[in-house]
Order: structure tokens, then C-alpha cells, then sequence
């Protein structure tokens, strides 16, 4: 959820249980302080009679008197005078033809000595229109107020988050080992600018340990050939030595596999290290179904010994921008990997179309999750150990050409498709 | 052969000298510019072996002043940076070879030999084994004057083990002279065994007696003196 449209909720929220409850509780005060003061008047009026009514003098004064008011009555009492009375009624008004609300005060009054019932009412039709005319026009503010809020915080949002999505576009399409530092704008909110210069600094700061440590990895690759050059030459006049014994012989074999081994081992870390270092960046167009057929040639041995059935389905050969060396070590690679990884007499499927390699082998199952595949010195329980920089050295080359690698395992087979994306037919 | 062998790191320069040693080539040692460019004025060699990083001056200006000298010597770089350019820099700059570290010894006695060999005028580059005979510049064999087909492989096996002619060549040796430029590792050196096994029975079938011997599992070695002619 957008942080705009979760504020807005929250708030809308907020403001709905404000105004569900606000309105009818505003039209209760309302109304309980105008009936407050329809009684005060009431009384007031009361009072006012008792006084007028010591001037009335005859009958006919009080029948003159009481026609003169609609809303006062009075009756003869026979009883002694009740308390008095305040309570809601209704009657029908004379000139609309329509029951209305009346508060009445009953009481009493005293005219010529003669105790009478005194009946004041006054109506509530004024009133009760007047309250509903308040409610309704709060309603309608608290609307407006609420449409209004709304609106203004969509546009200034959209304006003042702007600078926060460009601050994020960047960051998208910035890679650590791309080298510039992307430039953020600046914008008009001073929480933006500095996450932008805390942005700013942290990818500094990576870039440059992540250049130190390119340059660590390539420095002491190199750093160690000539350890390795020393080593594996003093094995070279060892072997020459008059009294080799099988039992030596055996020792020395140990040694130079060692050696063999850190050898590739910093060659590939080489390898890497100079695909990240652009060293790689003269291309040409290469036919891709050829250069297959190269490495399949190249590889011939290694593939009859382990008497697998390889098949080639290279109907239309295009060719593919890269670098030459690269596409070979890439190509290699893979089908290294598909013999390297499955068993005596098994299968692999090389196909090719027109922008899609798929090449599919036969083998156990990954014994890690299949997300770390492409990870250095990930390495498979195959019977040939590998150095463990194979696929993660197709994923960069990969990487660099911005061929999209994906990896199936389904029915035990192994499947990884190379999506070329800069492939030219053949006229 | 009088070799001149330029590189700073003793222990290394040690190796080359005895490996060379052994096979009765004279080898001057040389650890910085200075010294080389002292025994480069005393006299002639038929190939020098020279390191690119050198305290006192780079190896590429030592390698432009020998062949602005107009010196006649084989150049062979022995370099630790792998990269196609410093290859293609060194060879223009007049070196014949360029083999980087770490380097197999019988890998870069066969680069020597092959070296000289090129730049002695006239040098014969038939080798004749009895009923074997190899044509190093063309790269062919002939059993009993017949052409023997070997796969591209299978030939480069077999020079390099006749240019080691009565020396072991480690599997490792092997398994780096033909997969070369293979950046994935075989532990499983069986594949060297392969080759050798199909060599060795296209080398049988066509007549050829078994001059390569099997050194427990280190290596192989060939093994047999050069006939006259």
C-alpha cells in the first residue's frame, strides 16, 4: 500500500467515526440546550402572567386576555394546584393542518383570588428545523473539509514525493560495479535531500570497498602465480630424481593435483576478476552453432569417456555480439558442467533456436537450494570436484551481456536456457 | 645450448637452471636489468628467458633494447599477468613466446626448443626415431615414411613429450598443454590417460615400437635416442 493512501485511510477513517458520531451528538446539545431555554421562557412567561393577572378584574378581562394568547389557557381548579409540569405534546395547528411539537408548562395561577390551572406551551417546529438546519450544514463542512484535505494531500504528495521516487528510480538502475555514483536532485524537502546525501555516501563508501576488494582479489591472484610457478617447477626437477618410487611417485601426484587445483582456482578468480574489470569488451559477431560445435570438438575425450549420449540440435546457426573469448569460456563452461554433472553413459541435449540455448543433462538433483546455484564455491558432490567458479563465472558473463540465465530441474533432467538478446539471423 | 635466464625470484630462477642443467644447457642467471644487460654485452645465447616485472626497469624495455640491439636470441616472456594484451604487447615488442606462471618446466623446454629451433637457419626439423619419424615444423609423424592420422590432441601429446625427449612430463603437464585454454578443472586427470591410450594404439597399429613409458601415474615419458639420419 502507498504511504499516501495509507495516511489517507487512517485519517478517512479516523473522520468517518468522528463525523458518525459528531453529528447526532451535536443536533442532542443542540436540542437539549434549545429546550433549555424554550422552558426558561416558559417560566418566564409564567411569571410574567401571575403578574399581569392581578390587574384582570372580570370574566370578561380573563376571556379578552386569554384571546389575545393562543398558547396560554386557563382552568377553573376545584383541586389544589398540582405541581408543576414541563412535558413534549403535539397539536394540530390550525392554519398549516399539521401535527406540530409543543413543549407545555402546566401550573397554576391565581386570579381574583380564584385559584386556576395555567397551561404556557410553545412550539418546536422553529426550533427542531433550526437544529437540523445546524446539523446539516456541519455535516456538509466536515464533508468539505474532509474532500478538501483529501485532495490537497493527493497533489502536494504527488509533488512532494516526487524527489523520493526519482532518489528510488535511480537506486534501481544503479549497479555496484556500473562506477558512477547516480546524481541526486535536490529537492524541496530537507528529509529527502538528506536521505539523498546519506544515499549518496553509503554507495560511495561501497564503491570503494568494492573496488578495494576487486583489486585485493586480482592482486593476489597474481601475487600468487609465481609462488604456484615455483612450487610446481621444484615438482618438475623432483620427479626427475633417479629413486622414484612408486610410494613417492604417488606423493608427488598428490602435490601437483594440489597445485593444479590452486592454479584454476586463481585462474578462474582471474577470470572473474577481469570481466569485472572490462578487459573483455572487444566484440564481434560470432556464430554461435559453430563456436558450439568447437567446444563439443574440444571436449570430445572428456564426453566419450564418460560414454554420454550427446545430441546437437543446431538447425539455423546465428550469430550473437560478444566477446570471442568470453562466449567460448561461457559455452565451455556449460557443457562442462552438463558432463561434469551426470552419471556414466548418461544424456545431454544441446538445442538452439534462434534466440534461445538450451542445454539439458541428466543428473541427481542439487543438494543446495537452487537460488545459490550461480554462487562462488557452491559446489556440487559430483565425482569430478570442480574448483566451484564455473556457474558463477557464466552468471557474470551472463551478467555482462544481459542474457537472461534460467535454470529448470524437472524429471531429473537439468535444464539452463541462455536468452540471447542481441541475436541476428543469418540471411 | 646457452641459455640466459632474467628473473628476480631466486627460488624460481633455481628450478629453470636445474631443470636445464640436467639436460646439459648453460644457464646464466640473471636477477635485475642491470645484470642482464652485463651479460647480454659479454656474449651470445640462444634463448633468453625473461620476467616482465623486474626490480631496476620493466622486462618490456629490456626486450625493445634487445631487439633494437639487433641480437639474434630467441626471447621467451615468463610473465604472471595473464592477459591477451600483455601477450599481444610482448610479442610485438619482438618476444617469440610468452608463457605465463606458473608454468609447467617440460611445457617451457618444449617452448625453448621450439624457439631455437625456429631461429637456427637451415636446423633440421626432422627427428628420427627408427621406424618414427617427426616433422616438427609441420607438425606431422610418419611411421615407416607413412603419415599417421592423429587427432589434433593426440599430435600436440606427442610433441610435447618428443621435445621431452627421455624426461618425465607430469599428467598435469599434459592435461594443461591440451586444455590450455579451458577454465574449468578436471581433477580427473583419467582424460590424459585416454588420450594416451588412443595414441598409443594408433602409434601401434601403424607399426610404430612403444617408446612412451607410463611413470606410476605421475606422467609419461618418451623415451629413445635420436637416429642419424
Amino acid at each position: 500500500m502507498k504511504l499516501l493512501h495509507k495516511s489517507i485511510r487512517q485519517l478517512s477513517q479516523y473522520a468517518l467515526i468522528v463525523f458518525i458520531i459528531c453529528v447526532p451528538l451535536f443536533y442532542f446539545i443542540i436540542e437539549q440546550l434549545y429546550i433549555q431555554d424554550v422552558d426558561d421562557a416558559l417560566y418566564l412567561k409564567r411569571d410574567e402572567l401571575r403578574l399581569r393577572a392581578a390587574h384582570l378584574q372580570t370574566d370578561r378581562d380573563i376571556d379578552l386576555w386569554l384571546h389575545m394568547d393562543d398558547d396560554v389557557k386557563i382552568a377553573l381548579l376545584r383541586v389544589r394546584p398540582a405541581r408543576d409540569s414541563l412535558y413534549f405534546t403535539q397539536y394540530l395547528d390550525s392554519i398549516p393542518q399539521e401535527i406540530e411539537p409543543y413543549r407545555e408548562l402546566v401550573s397554576s395561577i391565581v386570579i381574583g383570588g380564584k385559584p386556576y390551572k395555567l397551561v404556557v406551551r410553545a412550539s418546536l417546529v422553529e426550533s427542531r428545523d433550526l437544529i437540523i438546519g445546524i446539523a446539516e450544514a456541519q455535516a456538509v463542512l466536515l464533508l468539505l473539509l474532509l474532500a478538501g484535505w483529501v485532495l490537497i494531500l493527493r497533489i502536494t504528495s504527488r509533488r512532494t514525493w516526487k524527489g523520493f521516487y526519482a532518489t528510488i528510480n535511480k537506486l534501481r538502475q544503479y549497479e555496484l560495479d556500473g562506477g558512477q555514483v547516480p546524481a541526486f536532485e535536490k529537492t524541496d524537502v530537507r528529509e529527502f535531500d538528506d536521505l539523498n546525501k546519506a544515499i549518496g555516501e553509503l554507495i560511495h563508501r561501497n564503491q570503494e570497498v568494492y573496488a578495494s576488494q576487486k583489486k585485493f582479489i586480482e592482486n593476489a591472484s597474481h601475487e600468487m602465480q609465481t609462488p604456484l610457478a615455483i612450487f610446481r617447477s621444484k615438482l618438475d626437477n623432483m620427479i626427475e630424481s633417479s629413486s622414484l618410487s612408486a610410494d613417492t611417485s604417488r606423493d608427488y601426484q598428490v602435490l601437483y593435483e594440489a597445485v593444479q587445483r590452486l592454479y584454476h582456482l586463481n585462474k578462474g578468480l582471474l577470470l572473474l576478476s577481469k570481466i569485472s574489470n572490462h578487459q573483455f569488451d572487444e566484440t564481434k559477431e560470432i556464430f554461435i552453432g559453430e563456436m558450439i560445435r568447437q567446444c563439443v570438438d574440444f571436449l570430445r575425450e572428456i564426453i566419450d569417456r564418460k560414454a554420454i549420449d550427446l545430441r546437437l540440435d543446431l538447425p539455423v546457426d546465428h550469430t550473437v555480439r560478444a566477446n570471442e573469448t568470453l562466449l567460448q569460456v561461457m559455452l565451455t563452461n556449460l557443457l562442462t558442467n552438463a558432463i561434469r554433472h551426470n552419471h556414466d553413459n548418461g544424456a545431454v541435449f544441446v538445442s538452439l533456436e534462434p534466440a534461445r540455448l538450451t542445454i539439458t543433462n541428466s543428473g541427481a538433483a542439487l543438494p543446495f537450494p537452487q537460488k545459490e546455484l550461480f554462487t562462488r564455491f557452491k559446489k556440487h558432490s559430483a565425482p569430478e570436484k570442480g574448483i566451484g567458479l564455473g556457474l558463477s563465472i557464466i552468471k557474470d558473463i551472463a551478467d555482462k551481456y544481459e542474457w537472461p540465465i534460467k535454470y529448470v530441474y524437472a524429471g531429473s533432467l537439468h535444464q539452463f536456457h541462455l536468452y540471447f538478446n542481441n541475436v541476428k539471423a543469418v540471411v | 645450448m646457452k641459455l640466459l635466464i632474467i628473473e628476480d625470484e631466486q627460488a624460481l630462477q633455481d628450478n629453470i637452471a636445474d631443470y636445464f642443467h640436467r639436460r646439459n644447457h648453460q644457464c646464466i642467471l640473471a636477477a635485475t636489468v642491470k645484470e642482464a644487460i652485463r651479460q647480454l654485452h659479454f656474449g651470445a645465447f640462444d634463448c633468453i628467458l625473461l620476467d616482465i616485472s623486474l626490480p631496476g626497469g620493466s622486462g618490456l624495455e629490456l626486450l625493445q633494447d634487445i631487439r633494437g640491439q639487433r641480437r639474434k636470441e630467441g626471447i621467451i616472456i615468463l610473465s604472471a599477468r595473464d592477459s591477451t594484451d600483455d601477450k599481444v604487447q610482448g610479442l610485438d615488442l619482438g618476444a617469440d613466446d610468452y608463457v605465463t606462471k606458473p608454468f609447467h618446466l617440460s611445457e617451457l623446454h618444449a617452448r625453448v626448443n621450439s624457439v631455437v629451433r625456429r631461429k637456427q637457419f637451415n636446423a633440421s626439423t626432422i627427428l628420427l626415431f627408427n621406424e618414427l619419424k617427426v616433422d616438427v615444423d609441420e607438425r606431422r609423424f610418419y611411421v615407416h615414411e607413412k603419415p599417421v592420422a592423429l587427432s589434433r590432441k593426440e599430435n600436440n601429446l606427442l610433441l610435447l613429450l618428443v621435445s621431452n625427449n627421455g624426461r618425465i612430463v607430469s599428467k598435469t603437464a599434459i592435461a594443461d598443454h591440451l586444455y590450455g585454454n579451458e577454465t574449468s578443472y578436471f581433477s580427473n586427470l583419467d582424460v590424459v590417460y585416454s588420450h594416451m591410450k588412443n595414441l598409443k594404439k594408433k602409434l601401434s597399429e601403424a607399426g610404430c615400437a612403444d617408446y612412451i613409458r607410463t611413470i606410476h601415474g605421475l606422467g609419461y615419458k618418451f623415451e629413445h635416442d635420436e637416429t642419424a639420419a
